[in-house]
């Protein structure tokens, strides 16, 4: 009887101790599934940007001079007042990383929206129409590749005054030549399909079958694209930023911040570079989401 | 085929001018570039005297005239003097120039020296632990801010450990070594992204072939593992990363603008960044053109590449 229990008792402790063994192999499976970490960044991101003047500890604009430079609390001279260290004129890292975050990811979805919306639009319009339209459209698109971004960004920003809507406008127009080629080269595929020839035939007239025919196949590709492109459009926000021809100051833009801190970099590295870390691990969220959503989605864009 | 490219290349000489009459146009917004020249308020500035220097660079004739006047020189090799110096704008152009060339020839060379051979590793480890840090190093690469790459490589090689120099070109009559250390950091900062770019692009182009058919035939054959690698499955695998190549010279070319300012490198980029502020519409046109020209015959020369690579491709 005795060995009975016992025996019961080591199977449950073996079982018990093999589910503990087996758990970091099912969190490492559940994180090469789904996107773990940069789900969590993203949501990090996403709550900062809604929430800032309630996380974040400080102003993110209140000037301080005894906080001039000061290091990271972790350091010797730190303090908690500025956790992750006080830039040029005092003013506390962390509170304008966590504003910065709100200006980031408002110019990264209006931008993006603007860019897909015109994109498709014009996409949806070559494809469908063909011909003059198409040839024109896709020209344009040559001229606008050809023309350095930087350049032309800063030619733009000089001229009508750095300022907000500028940046945005600007970056919609970055997003949309995308949108334009690999949507046209999709609508041209739907076009041939017999459905879209039967709803012709049925009387459809030419908006109906773009919006009810011709989007819906589409909408995958044009989720894949602006997820991939979100990353490209914060790195271009933050070097035209940190070019001076992006957001002015005092509005916290994280390229503003690392040029800040550039002059400073032998006695206050974390100036420039908690910024700088923030552009990382934002974009490599949206990118790795990107490959992620583009897997599942449509794995034909594999050369996006 | 000889009729593709006729017409391509036909484009492409179009595109060039619209981007310029583009750029040229804009830049015309910013104001009046005699702003620059005499301060409105200035001393002994009399409209009389404005209005002949006005008449000397051309400025009071219609801006589509003006455009059609540089474009006309520009025809002839006359590509118009500086505002400030008045001195032409070619010869600044020479001057600049090679310093760009050289440090997106170097960058090129890093980026695919590293980003090719990194893609064909983690392709073969695929799900392996090589495959992780490859992919760890292409999504790295491609999400990093340039300028703050540069800014990290300064603070860390040239401020802590001073080992490499923080910027510029170096003097002209350094030694050898000093030039190449001048080199490498810039030109690590710039090929960086590049190389995560072809380690993506050739990893997916190596999967790709390695699962086709001819891939299993030779397997099944018997033909040994490296054989496969290189000879079956690189090769077909190339046609990607070859046609990017090309255009990766022109990102580098009209891309290295925060590099040469991150590092004070007396390049063109820098040059045509001055020009936007100082409203040198000259300058800022030349080198658009030169940019915009560089692209198109770039990417004219990936469609070539494309079709001389791969014998199954065929321009009708």
């Amino acid at each position: 009887m005795t060995t009975a229990v016992d025996n019961r008792t080591v199977a449950n402790a073996l079982s018990g101790a093999l589910l503990l063994l087996q758990f970091p192999l099912y969190v490492w499976n559940f994180m090469r599934r789904w996107p773990v970490i940069p789900g969590l960044i993203l949501t990090t991101l996403v709550v900062c940007s809604i929430f800032a003047s309630q996380i974040a500890p400080h102003s993110f604009r209140k000037t301080d001079l005894r906080s001039r430079n000061v290091p990271p609390v972790w350091m010797e001279g730190g303090s908690f007042n500025r956790i992750l260290g006080g830039d040029v004129v005092g003013r506390d890292i962390l509170s304008r990383l966590i504003h910065g975050a709100r200006v980031e990811m408002m110019v990264a979805t209006i931008s993006l929206v603007g860019g897909a919306v015109l994109g498709t639009s014009l996409g949806v319009i070559a494809g469908y129409y063909g011909g003059i339209v198409d040839e024109l459209l896709m020209r344009l698109v040559d001229i606008w590749f050809s023309i350095p971004f930087l350049l032309f960004a800063l030619v733009v920003t000089i001229a009508f005054e750095p300022s907000l809507r500028v940046v945005l406008i600007l970056l919609a127009i970055l997003a949309w030549s995308v949108f334009v080629r690999n949507i046209r080269a999709e609508v041209l595929l739907l076009k041939g399909t017999d459905y879209v020839a039967a709803a012709r035939i049925a009387g459809a007239s030419t908006l109906r079958l773009m919006v009810r025919h011709l989007f819906p196949g589409i909408i995958n590709t044009m989720m894949v694209i602006a997820s991939l492109r979100v990353g490209q459009l914060i790195l271009a926000e933050a070097s035209l930023s940190f070019l001076g021809a992006g957001i002015p100051a005092p509005t916290p833009a994280w390229g503003v911040m690392v040029n800040d801190g550039r002059n400073y970099l032998d006695n206050a590295w974390w100036v420039s570079t908690f910024p700088g870390i923030a552009i990382l691990l934002t974009v490599m969220s949206f990118n790795f989401f990107g490959d992620w959503l583009r897997d599942r989605l449509d794995p034909r864009l594999r050369q996006l | 085929m000889g009729r593709f490219l006729a017409r391509r290349a036909l484009f492409a000489v179009i595109t060039v001018f619209a981007a310029t009459l583009i750029v040229f146009t804009i830049s015309r917004l910013v104001g009046d570039p005699l702003d620059f020249l005499i301060r409105p308020e200035g001393y002994g500035v009399t409209p009389e005297a404005k209005a002949a220097i006005s008449k000397k660079i051309g400025l009071d004739r219609p801006l589509i005239v003006q455009y059609l006047i540089w474009i006309g020189g520009v025809l002839r090799g006359d590509f118009g003097n500086t505002l400030l110096t008045e001195k032409p704008v070619i010869d600044i152009f020479f001057e600049k120039a090679p310093a760009t060339l050289q440090l997106s020839a170097v960058a090129w060379i890093v980026a695919t020296a590293i980003g090719v051979p990194v893609g064909v590793v983690s392709a073969v480890n695929r799900g392996g632990i090589f495959d992780y840090l490859g992919r760890a190093f292409a999504l790295f690469g491609q999400a990093v801010p340039v300028f703050w790459l540069g800014i990290m490589a300064i603070l860390i090689f040239s401020v802590q450990l001073d080992w490499l120099p923080s910027g510029t070109k170096g003097p002209i009559d350094a030694s050898l070594w000093e030039q190449i250390k001048h080199f490498i950091l810039p030109s690590l900062v710039l090929g960086w992204s590049g190389a995560a770019s072809y380690a993506r692009l050739t990893r997916s182009a190596m999967l790709e072939v390695m699962d086709s058919e001819f891939v299993k035939m030779a397997r099944a054959k018997g033909v040994a593992n490296e054989k496969v690698i290189w000879k079956h499955a690189f090769r077909n695998a190339m046609i990607p990363p070859i046609t990017f190549s090309a255009l990766l010279m022109a990102f580098f070319l009209s891309g290295q603008v925060v590099v040469e300012v991150v590092f004070g490198w007396p390049g063109l980029g820098r040059l045509a960044t001055e020009s936007v502020f100082q409203n040198d519409f000259n300058t800022l046109s030349t080198s658009v053109l030169f940019f915009a020209a560089m692209f198109a015959a770039m990417s004219f020369l990936a469609d070539t590449l494309y079709a001389a690579v791969d014998p199954r491709i065929r321009y009708e």
